[in-house]
């Protein structure tokens, strides 16, 4: 798995429509940097929440690993969280630390999901990956990323989700 | 250094109907005023490096016409307000601009070079953007097109009146907006004054619209659409905006969002045709050109109905201060993608643009690169089929 190819995926499918998930008030912010922070922060949520929802269901018999990853990525994708990426970085050194930080996050947070998930059959991942998908649609729509935009983030994180959980030959 | 108009020679041959072409579509595209103040201003920027807050002046004949405030920010960005606080003012750096008529003439000149050796076909638009221009930059800055078509529009409601049919009004509200496109999109019609004509006609059917959506009331109809084309027939086009606020008054709020909602989504949908479609500036343009109206209106609206305190038109986030805040946003940048194909045709900018985003790709790899991608795709100056071109993977951005 290619993190930056992740990222530039996510963003390509966000698209202009990234502004759809700011506050309600005029906002500053730079426009290219906000969609790579957004983008990071999603997939470090999608990772969290497939490793926290794998290891609940493991200690907890009772519990459903898709429902649980799902919920735990709707916890990380809540609208505040998304809209204060909203305010910019006080200098461009400052932005550059912050995407370089957001990226390291989004690879480490797949990564562990690749472990957490091991030896998953196809099958389960490809579940997985479309409850994964639902989640994040979900919340951004709650957010208020309107449904055509939505739309394509959901396919592109099926996509990405299966290529992170799929063990390498 | 900033490039002017001057140091542009105007070209001949099939240069100068490229040039026309996109042009007039950038004068056309909001409106021929609006566009000739912020070409002026940015022309007259003085370039001051770092933040702060500048105080625009526009002038036109000696009289100042319209001022307002940049915030200029560090990271090269910037911000309009209309006013800012006490202490921001003081500080402002005033800069005066005379707006003059600098696209206007220059389209004049191309013009009468294409009346010389072009065909009729390309010399009629480019001669209705500047006869269009012309008559919207003179006089009170009213529109003698929207005035026309809101003339026409009473004319119809005075024979519905006479006929009794609602039928007959609501056929004449649609004629009326198929007239103001085909006028939009042959460059007679600026964009604001279609959005005020399709206020005017959709307000009125929004509004008169039984709750199962499947007939008009008559009497709400023809009262709206009366009062929505005579305010039409002044040609100014904030005159309309008082069908909105009739409606809201009338707790019309409901019916108000969702029409508000359309108009944005059928902008919405021109918009990602624009960014999806092929990479000539004239199409891509056009795209944006045609999207523009319906955002104008969705904005509209959602500023109405904002400063009234409506109800908001959905359950959070769903505010009219957020549909206000995104259609400005997309009305701003649709404005000045329709614009920038004109200047960076002009500029020879794409290619300077491949140069610069292939050395970052070469020096600072792919999601750098990825990044300057999107900073012209969501400033709307190009379409993502220019990616393979500006990457360097084309030698000509049409993959020729």
């Amino acid at each position: 798995m290619d993190i930056e190819d992740s990222i530039i995926e996510v963003t390509d499918s966000i698209g202009p429509d990234y502004t759809d998930l700011a506050p309600e008030g005029e906002a500053h912010f730079d426009p290219v940097t906000i969609a790579t922070l957004l983008a990071c922060h999603i997939l470090y949520a999608v990772g969290a929440g497939i490793k926290d929802g794998i290891t609940e269901a493991a200690k907890d018999g009772t519990v459903a690993v898709l429902q649980a990853s799902g919920r735990h990525i709707r916890d990380r994708l809540i609208p505040q969280r998304l809209r204060a990426f909203f305010t910019s970085p006080a200098s461009p050194a400052d932005t550059d630390a912050e995407r370089a930080k957001a990226q390291q996050e989004a690879g480490d947070s797949l990564a562990s999901a690749a472990t957490a998930a091991g030896q998953l059959d196809p099958a389960t991942i490809a579940q997985l990956a479309a409850a994964t998908a639902a989640a994040v649609a979900q919340a951004l729509q709650t957010a208020g990323l309107k449904d055509a935009a939505s739309a394509r983030v959901a396919q592109t994180i099926e996509a990405q989700v299966k290529i992170t959980l799929t063990p390498v030959p | 250094m900033t490039v002017t108009l001057a140091d542009l020679p105007v070209p001949s041959g099939q240069d100068a109907v490229a040039e026309a072409g996109l042009l007039a579509q950038a004068l056309m595209a909001a409106s021929p005023p609006y566009a000739e103040a912020r070409f002026a201003a940015r022309q007259d920027d003085p370039g001051t490096a770092g933040d702060g807050v500048l105080h625009l002046i526009l002038s036109r004949d000696g009289q100042v016409g319209q001022d307002f405030y940049l915030e200029k920010r560090a990271d090269g960005g910037g911000r309009y307000h209309a006013d800012v606080p006490a202490e921001e003012r003081a500080g402002a750096v005033d800069v005066h601009v005379d707006v003059g008529d600098q696209l206007t003439a220059r389209l004049r000149q191309l013009s009468a070079i294409l009346a010389a050796t072009a065909d009729e076909r390309y010399v009629r638009p480019v001669t209705n953007a500047a006869e269009a221009a012309e008559a919207t930059l003179s006089g009170a800055g009213t529109d003698p097109a929207l005035a026309a078509a809101g003339n026409d529009l009473v004319q119809a409601c005075l024979a519905g009146a006479r006929a009794g049919s609602a039928d007959a009004l609501v056929t004449a509200a649609r004629d009326s907006v198929r007239d103001a496109t085909q006028q939009h999109l042959t460059w007679r019609m600026d964009g604001w004054s279609l959005a005020a004509i399709l206020i005017a006609t959709n307000v009125p059917i929004a509004c008169a619209a039984t709750a199962d959506r499947s007939a008009l009331d008559t009497a709400t109809f023809a009262r709206y659409l009366g009062t929505a084309a005579s305010a039409a027939r002044s040609g100014d086009w904030q005159q309309v905006g008082i069908v909105i606020s009739r409606a809201l008054a009338d707790g019309h709020a409901g019916n108000l969002a969702v029409l508000g909602a359309d108009l944005s989504a059928e902008a919405i949908r021109l918009r990602d045709e624009a960014l999806a479609g092929p990479p000539s500036p004239m199409i891509f343009g056009q795209k944006l050109f045609e999207a523009l109206p319906y955002v104008l209106a969705a904005w509209w609206i959602s500023r109405w109905a904002d400063d009234g305190g409506a109800p908001p038109p959905g359950p959070d986030p769903d505010t009219w201060k957020k549909r206000r805040t995104d259609a400005e946003e997309l009305y701003v940048r649709m404005t000045d993608g329709v614009f920038a194909q004109w200047w960076r045709y002009v500029t020879g900018a794409v290619a300077q643009e491949r140069r610069d985003i292939m050395a970052v790709a070469r020096d600072k790899g792919k999601l750098a690169a990825n990044e300057l991608l999107r900073k012209g795709e969501d400033s709307y100056d190009r379409p993502k089929s220019l990616r393979p071109y500006l990457l360097g993977e084309h030698e000509t951005p049409d993959g020729s």
